[in-house]
C-alpha cells in the first residue's frame, strides 16, 4: 500500500516538504471503508493530530505535542483515509514562501532553487512530487491557492465556515479556512465531501448542507475583473492566461469584464483585519503552560523574553502591526475602517455573482520567485498575494487549477472564484476545463 | 446624611457574581468550585492551541434573567469581545469579556438604607469569563497555577456612581446579593470568591458640580471590608486634599489583615486592552420566546416581597426583612400561613424553634428535617392543651432527629398528656358510631378487638396507651348504648 508515495517521500527530503514522516505506519490506515478508502493524505503541521508534534513551524512550539485531533482529521478517519505525514509551512501560516521555518525552507519540485509558495508550501510540494494523493493546508489570504499555483497543482478554499477549523491553530479567525490540495478534481471533491459540514465544535461553522459533487457539462457565465487583470502579470504567463480565457470563448462560453472597484483596497484592508486577529490568537503563547520559556526573574519578563525568542520576524512584524491598529486612539481609524470595508469588498462580490457563474483572475502575477528573494522586502511579499486576498476577505470560495507552463517548465495557473457555498461549481468548472 | 464635613463622596461599585450554571462559559468543563488544582479543565477553558469557544446558553440566560429582574434593556444580540492583556492566570492572553453592547444596559437596584429606600442606576451587566488562580507556594517559594476557575462564567454588575456612604455601598451590595440569590443564578459565597466586589471612590466639595478624580479598591470579598475599604479611602483623599495634594487616579488595593489599603497601580501604568469583538464567537441571539420565559419566571424582588409582607401580614420592617432574607424561607413562611392559618403564630414559629434549628445544624430552609405537616399536627396538639411548650419543643427536634412517625415519638416519650378519661370517651364515641361492629363484638366476635383498636389509635393519631386502651376494649363488652 502507498509504495509509490512512500518511495517519492523518502526520496525528496531535499525539499523540506515533510516534517513528520508517518508513513511506515500511516494513521488511521485500514481504520474506515469509504470515499477515501486508499488515499494518503498530508496535513499541514497546524492541524491537530493526537499524538504527533505541533511545532506551526515555530521554535515557540518547538517540542509542543497535540493532545487532540481537529474535526478534520476525525473526518478524514471516518471517510477511510489514511495520514502519511505533516507538512511544512511558514511560521504560524504568516508568509507566501513557506521560507519563515524552523524546518528548512520549501523548495519548489520543479525548480529546487525557488519556492514553493506559502504559507502552506510543504503541501503542495508534497502533492505536487506525488508523496501523497492529498493534502490539507490553511489559506487566510492565499496559503493555499498561492503554493498550488507555484507547485501546478489544484489549491481549493472553500467558503469561509464551510470546514470546521476546531484543531486549526488560529492566525486570524475570521479568514482562516482549512483549504485541499490534489492534483484531480475528484480526489479533491471526494475530500471536499468528507470534511466539510457544520461542525458544533465550531462557533463559526457554517450550517449549509454539503451536497455531493456531479459534473454536469454547461456553458458558463463568466466574469473577468478588470481590477486583476491589468499591468502587474508577468508576460509569458499574460499570454497563457489569454490563450485560455480565448479557448473558452470559442468554446461557447459567455465572458465578459466586470469592474470590482474596490479591490484596490483589499491589501491594506487585509493586513490591518488579519494582523489585529493574529496579534490577539497569538498571545496564548506566552511560556507559561507550554511550548518554549525562556527563564527570567518575573512573570512579565518571561514573557517577554519568551516571546522573542520564540517567534520568527515575520511573526513578530504582524503581532506589532496588529497591536498597533487595536491601540486606543488608532482603533476607529484602523481597525473600525477595516471592518467597513470588508463589507464593501464582500457587496463587489455578491454583485458580481448576481451576473456571473464563476469570476477568473490570476491567482499570483508571476512565477515562483527564488529563494530568498523577498525575504527582506515584506511589502513586495505582501503584494504577491494580491490576486487571492479579497476571496478571503469576502469569504466566497476560490479554486487554483493548472492550465499550462513557461517555456523554463515553471506551472502558469488560473484562479476560479465562485459564489458563497458553491464549491461544486467550481469543481465542475475545473473538470470541465481539463 | 453625610459625615465627611465639607466634603461629598461619589461611590460607584463593580461586582463579579459567578454564575451558577453546571458548566463553564466557552466549554462542557463542571462550574463546580471543588476539585483539585487543574482537574477541571480542557483544551478549550485552558486556551490550548487550534481549540475554539461555544457560548453557554445557560449563562447567557441567566444574565439576561437578572436583566430583567433589575428593569435593564437586554441586547437580544450577545457579542463577545476580547480583552487583550498578559497575566500568568489567563492562558489565551485575552479575557472573552463583553465590551460596545452588554448583554444588560441600564436598570436599577432600589434598597433600604436608615429606613430610607433609595435607588442605585445600573450603568450595565456584561458576561465574561474568569481567570485562573496564582498560588504562591512557601514549600517551594515557586508560584503555580490553578486554571480550574479558567472561563468560569461571570457576570460584572456596574453600577453609577450613586452611592454617597460606605454604609450606603454596603446596604446596595446587601440588596444586590439578595436580589441575585432570589434569582437563583449564583450561590453569591463570598468565601468562595463568588461575588467580588471593586469600588471606584471620589471625594468633592459639597458645593461642587465637578467630580473628583476616581480611585478604584480592587476585589474585595466582603461586605465588611468593602465598608472599611471605602472609608479609609475616603479618609485618605481627605487628607491628601486638606493638606492641599492632588489625587492621583490610581488602583488600590485593601489588606484585611492589616486593615489597609495600598496603591497597586497608578493610571500611566494602565493597560491598553485593544477590546475588538471576538472572531471566533458570532453573536448569540436571544429570542423572544427566550426572554418572554424568562420574564414569566422572574420572581417578585425581595424588597417588594418586604414591602409586601409588611403590609399584608402587619409584620414589623425587622421581622419581614429577616423573613425574606431568603426568597425559600419566604416561601416556606406563606406555606406555613397557609397551612396552620395563623400569621403569628407561623411567624413565631419560623423565627423561633425553626430558625433555631436551622442555625444548630447549618442547613438551609429546604433541608428542614420536618414536615410542614408534622409542625402543624403539634401546633393543634398545643392548642388543644394536650401538648405543652416544652413538649412541644422537646418533640420538635425529636421528630427532626427521627424518621419515625410523629405520633410514635409523641408517644415513645409520653409527651402528650395522658388522660385516661379522654381516651374513654374516646373508645366510647367510636363504638357509638360503629353500633353493628359494637354488637358483634358484644355477641363474641373477639377479632372485632383489632377493628377498634385501630379506629382508636387513628383517631388518637397513635397517643393512645396500647395496655390502657386494650382495657377499655374489653370493657365495651358491657357497653350499652
Ligand atoms: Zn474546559
Amino acid at each position: 500500500m502507498f509504495d509509490a508515495q512512500i518511495n517519492n517521500l523518502k526520496n525528496n527530503s531535499h525539499l523540506n516538504a515533510i516534517v513528520h514522516d508517518l508513513s511506515n505506519d500511516p494513521v488511521f490506515l485500514d481504520k474506515t471503508d469509504g470515499i477515501l478508502s486508499g488515499k494518503s493524505i498530508a496535513i499541514k503541521e497546524n492541524i491537530h493530530l493526537k499524538g504527533i508534534g505541533l511545532s506551526c513551524a515555530s521554535k515557540i512550539l518547538q517540542n509542543y505535542k497535540s493532545i487532540y485531533n481537529a474535526t478534520v482529521v476525525e473526518r478524514i478517519k471516518k471517510a477511510g483515509g489514511a495520514i502519511l505525514a505533516t507538512t511544512n509551512m511558514d511560521e504560524f501560516a504568516m508568509g507566501s514562501s513557506s521560507e519563515h521555518t524552523i524546518h528548512g525552507v520549501v523548495k519548489n519540485p520543479h525548480d529546487i532553487t525557488r519556492v514553493a509558495g506559502g504559507s502552506s508550501g510543504g503541501s503542495a510540494v508534497a502533492v505536487a512530487s506525488g508523496m501523497v494523493d492529498l493534502a490539507l493546508g490553511s489559506d487566510t489570504g492565499g496559503s493555499v491557492r498561492q503554493p498550488s499555483a507555484f507547485c501546478g497543482i489544484y489549491g481549493l478554499k472553500p467558503t469561509y465556515g464551510r470546514i470546521s477549523r476546531f484543531g486549526l491553530v488560529s492566525y486570524a479567525s475570521s479568514f482562516d479556512q482549512i483549504g485541499i490540495f490534489s492534483n484531480n478534481v475528484k480526489d479533491m471533491s471526494n475530500l471536499f465531501e468528507s470534511i466539510s459540514g457544520n461542525d458544533e465544535k465550531d462557533s463559526t461553522s457554517a450550517l449549509e448542507k454539503v451536497k455531493p459533487y456531479l459534473f454536469n457539462e454547461k456553458k458558463y457565465k463568466i466574469g473577468l475583473p478588470e481590477e486583476y487583470w491589468g499591468k502587474g502579470i508577468d508576460p509569458e504567463m499574460r499570454k497563457i492566461l489569454d490563450k485560455f480565457i480565448a479557448k473558452l470563448k470559442s468554446d461557447g462560453h459567455d465572458v465578459k469584464s466586470i469592474s470590482m472597484p474596490k479591490t484596490e483596497y483589499s491589501i491594506a484592508t487585509y493586513y490591518i483585519l488579519t494582523t489585529a486577529e493574529a496579534s490577539s490568537n497569538l498571545a496564548r503563547f506566552d511560556g507559561v503552560q507550554y511550548g518554549h520559556r525562556e527563564n527570567a526573574d518575573n512573570p512579565i519578563d518571561m514573557t517577554i523574553f519568551t516571546r522573542n525568542f520564540g517567534f520568527g520576524d515575520e511573526v513578530k512584524r504582524r503581532i506589532l502591526l496588529g497591536t498597533f491598529v487595536l491601540s486606543s486612539g488608532y482603533y476607529d481609524a484602523y481597525f473600525e475602517k477595516a471592518q467597513k470595508m470588508r463589507r464593501l469588498i464582500q457587496k463587489d462580490f455578491k454583485n458580481a455573482f448576481e451576473e456571473f457563474d464563476i469570476l477568473l483572475t490570476p491567482t499570483v502575477p508571476t512565477p515562483p520567485f527564488k529563494i530568498g528573494e523577498k525575504m527582506d522586502d515584506p511589502l513586495t511579499m505582501y503584494l504577491s498575494d494580491i490576486y487571492t486576498v479579497p476571496m478571503s476577505l469576502a469569504g466566497v470560495p476560490a479554486l487554483n487549477l493548472p492550465i499550462g507552463e513557461t517555456k523554463s517548465k515553471l506551472p502558469v495557473c488560473i484562479q476560479a472564484v465562485g459564489d458563497f457555498f458553491n464549491e461544486n461549481e467550481l469543481f465542475n468548472f475545473a473538470e470541465l476545463c481539463n | 446624611m453625610n459625615s465627611h464635613g465639607k466634603w461629598k463622596v461619589v461611590i460607584g461599585l463593580e461586582v463579579h457574581v459567578q454564575l451558577n450554571t453546571k458548566s463553564k462559559l466557552f466549554c462542557g468543563c463542571s462550574n463546580e468550585s471543588l476539585g483539585k488544582p487543574n482537574s477541571r479543565c480542557c483544551p478549550i477553558c485552558i486556551g490550548l492551541p487550534g481549540s475554539l469557544p461555544l457560548p453557554n446558553k445557560s449563562a447567557i440566560e441567566k444574565s439576561a434573567l437578572f436583566g430583567i429582574a433589575v428593569n435593564s434593556k437586554i441586547n437580544k444580540s450577545v457579542q463577545f469581545s476580547r480583552k487583550n492583556y498578559f497575566y500568568p492566570d489567563l492562558p489565551k492572553g485575552f479575557q472573552t469579556s463583553q465590551f460596545s453592547l452588554p448583554i444588560c444596559e441600564g436598570g436599577e437596584i432600589k434598597y433600604l438604607h436608615d429606613n430610607m429606600e433609595k435607588t442605585v442606576q445600573l450603568t450595565r451587566a456584561h458576561l465574561e469569563e474568569d481567570a485562573g488562580k496564582l498560588i504562591h507556594s512557601v514549600q517551594d517559594s515557586a508560584t503555580h497555577i490553578d486554571l480550574n476557575r479558567c472561563g468560569t462564567p461571570l457576570l460584572e454588575i456596574v453600577s453609577e456612581p450613586d452611592l454617597r456612604s460606605a454604609s450606603e455601598a454596603k446596604a446596595y451590595l446587601t440588596q444586590l446579593k439578595q436580589q441575585i440569590q432570589y434569582l437563583e443564578i449564583s450561590n453569591c459565597d463570598m468565601e468562595k470568591g463568588q461575588l467580588r466586589c471593586d469600588a471606584n471612590v471620589s471625594i468633592r466639595k459639597n458645593d461642587s458640580d465637578e467630580f473628583g478624580t476616581r480611585a478604584e479598591i480592587k476585589n474585595v470579598n466582603s461586605f465588611k471590608f468593602v465598608e472599611k475599604a471605602i472609608n479609609l479611602e475616603i479618609n485618605r483623599q481627605i487628607d491628601i486634599l486638606e493638606n492641599g495634594g492632588k489625587i492621583k487616579q490610581c488602583t488600590l488595593q485593601y489588606d484585611d489583615k492589616a486593615d489597609s489599603i495600598s496603591v497597586l497601580r497608578l493610571k500611566e501604568d494602565a493597560h491598553d486592552y485593544r477590546y475588538f469583538p471576538c472572531p471566533d464567537l458570532p453573536p448569540v441571539f436571544i429570542d423572544d420566546k427566550i426572554i418572554k420565559k424568562l420574564n414569566d419566571n422572574c420572581p417578585e424582588k425581595p424588597i417588594e416581597k418586604v414591602k409586601r409582607f409588611q403590609k399584608d401580614y402587619k409584620l414589623s420592617l425587622s421581622d419581614s426583612e429577616r423573613i425574606c432574607q431568603e426568597s425559600n424561607f419566604a416561601n416556606y413562611f406563606e406555606n406555613l400561613i397557609i397551612k396552620i392559618g395563623d400569621v403569628k403564630k407561623s411567624k413565631n414559629i419560623l423565627l423561633g424553634d425553626i430558625s433555631k434549628l436551622l442555625k444548630d445544624k447549618n442547613i438551609s430552609i429546604n433541608e428542614l428535617p420536618i414536615s410542614i405537616d408534622d409542625i402543624s399536627k403539634l401546633l393543634n396538639f398545643q392548642n388543644n392543651g394536650s401538648l405543652s411548650v416544652s413538649n412541644f419543643k422537646k418533640a420538635f427536634i425529636l421528630k427532626a432527629e427521627s424518621n419515625n412517625p410523629l405520633s410514635t415519638i409523641l408517644e415513645k416519650n409520653n409527651l402528650l398528656n395522658d388522660d385516661t378519661h379522654s381516651l374513654a370517651d374516646i373508645v366510647i364515641e367510636v363504638a357509638d358510631a360503629n353500633p353493628s361492629e359494637l354488637l358483634r363484638y358484644q355477641s363474641g366476635e373477639e377479632k372485632l378487638k383489632g377493628f377498634f383498636m385501630g379506629q382508636i389509635m387513628r383517631k388518637t393519631q397513635g397517643k393512645a396507651n396500647p395496655a390502657e386502651l386494650v382495657k377499655l376494649i374489653e370493657a365495651l363488652k358491657t357497653h350499652s348504648n
